[in-house]
């Protein structure tokens, strides 16, 4: 899975019909590793340090634009939480309420 | 199926109960052009079942050709990721049109 | 399996039913294999109690989902082994160049180098001073 910030949502007239209009949310993968996020995430809290790119994830939680949220992907991973047949592979499994991250260990180095 | 070299091992005493008694491989993937192996710069850690070492050219499988690797034919509740299926000896490539046989020292 | 350094920890309330109970851990890849989008960290379901700052084999994909038995978990990732060392090859740890970000000085807390450093990592071409050619 990855983490990832809620940055819109994706609204189209024509859509596939197995959509079955279930929300499709635009979100960015945290730059975890980058150096510049806080060491505390959360939708209330300093913003996150987002990679470039934008994965499209079909979400069935709710989450709202500014939540973090966690993102699976995979065929598999679609069946078993909208069933087959639906045009997606990556799904928001889980809405975050806050994350941790010691910086400290993101140092490069650790092996004397 | 992916080739690599084995470039390391991992020791691990906790570990998931299903995966008791693997030993865990470093395996530098390698891309084939012909006669010549370059690294791609990608690594993976898989499961040993053929007594590979540091050094060895391997191949490495994944999915139900790990886990056949390990177990008869009912291994769906072998929990394995990939597996180092096979020492690489020889590898066959054209060469002057011609298939040979280029042997590992 | 990919090698990694758990780094931290994911609280979720609201989530897929099937992830109850379990613990959400943020870990950075040493290296990676064929991720499904580049980025530079995993989220993993952990079962074996890691910490953070230590050393972790994930498994990525079906086995990952074999969480407790139950392969219906809507995840993609999970921790299988807490790691006690890492043996790489004396010369080796110039890590080999990872395509995704990964700079080559991140290295496993746990590395132990092993061996005389000689034909094996010349040979697959991991030196950074090398031209690269097997």
């Amino acid at each position: 899975m990855k983490l990832c910030r809620v940055v819109g949502a994706v609204w189209g007239a024509k859509e596939a019909g197995s959509l079955g209009g279930r929300k499709l949310l635009a979100v960015r993968p945290v730059a975890v590793a980058s150096g510049h996020s806080p060491a505390d995430i959360s939708a209330d809290g300093e913003r996150a340090d987002l990679q470039d790119g934008i994965i499209v994830a079909l979400d069935q939680l709710g989450a709202g634009i500014g939540e973090y949220v966690l993102v699976a992907h995979g065929s598999r991973v679609r069946d078993l939480t909208l069933g087959p047949g639906v045009p997606t592979k990556d799904v928001v499994v889980a809405i975050v309420d806050s994350a941790n991250i010691d910086l400290d260990l993101l140092a490069e180095g650790g092996a004397s | 199926m992916m080739l690599g070299r084995v470039i390391g091992e991992v020791w691990a005493t906790r570990k998931n109960p299903r995966i008791e008694g693997r030993k865990a491989l470093l395996v530098a993937a390698l891309a084939q052009d012909g006669d010549r192996r370059t690294p791609t710069g990608e690594v993976v850690v898989a499961f040993d079942s053929v007594g590979a070492r540091i050094g060895h050219v391997v191949t490495v499988t994944w999915g139900s050709g790990a886990r056949a690797v390990f177990s008869g034919p009912d291994n769906r509740w072998v929990l394995v990721d990939a597996a180092v299926a096979r020492i690489v000896d020889a590898v066959s490539v054209e060469r002057d049109g011609k298939e040979v046989e280029e042997r590992e020292d | 399996m990919i090698l990694g350094r758990m780094v931290g920890t994911v609280w979720a309330t609201r989530k897929n039913p099937r992830l109850e109970n379990f613990k959400l851990a943020i870990v950075r890849p040493y290296f990676w294999y064929n991720p499904s989008h580049d980025v530079e960290h995993v989220i993993a379901v952990d079962q074996v109690g890691a910490e953070v700052g230590q050393d972790v084999l994930v498994c990525v994909g079906q086995p990952g989902r074999w969480v407790a038995g139950d392969s219906r978990c809507p995840i993609e990732a999970s921790v299988m082994a807490i790691v006690d060392s890492v043996e790489i090859e004396r010369g080796t740890e110039n890590a080999p160049v990872a395509p995704f970000a990964l700079r080559s000085r991140f290295l496993p807390t746990t590395l132990v180098r092993v061996g005389d450093g000689g034909s094996t990592a010349r040979d697959a071409g991991l030196h950074e001073t090398d031209g690269g050619t097997p």
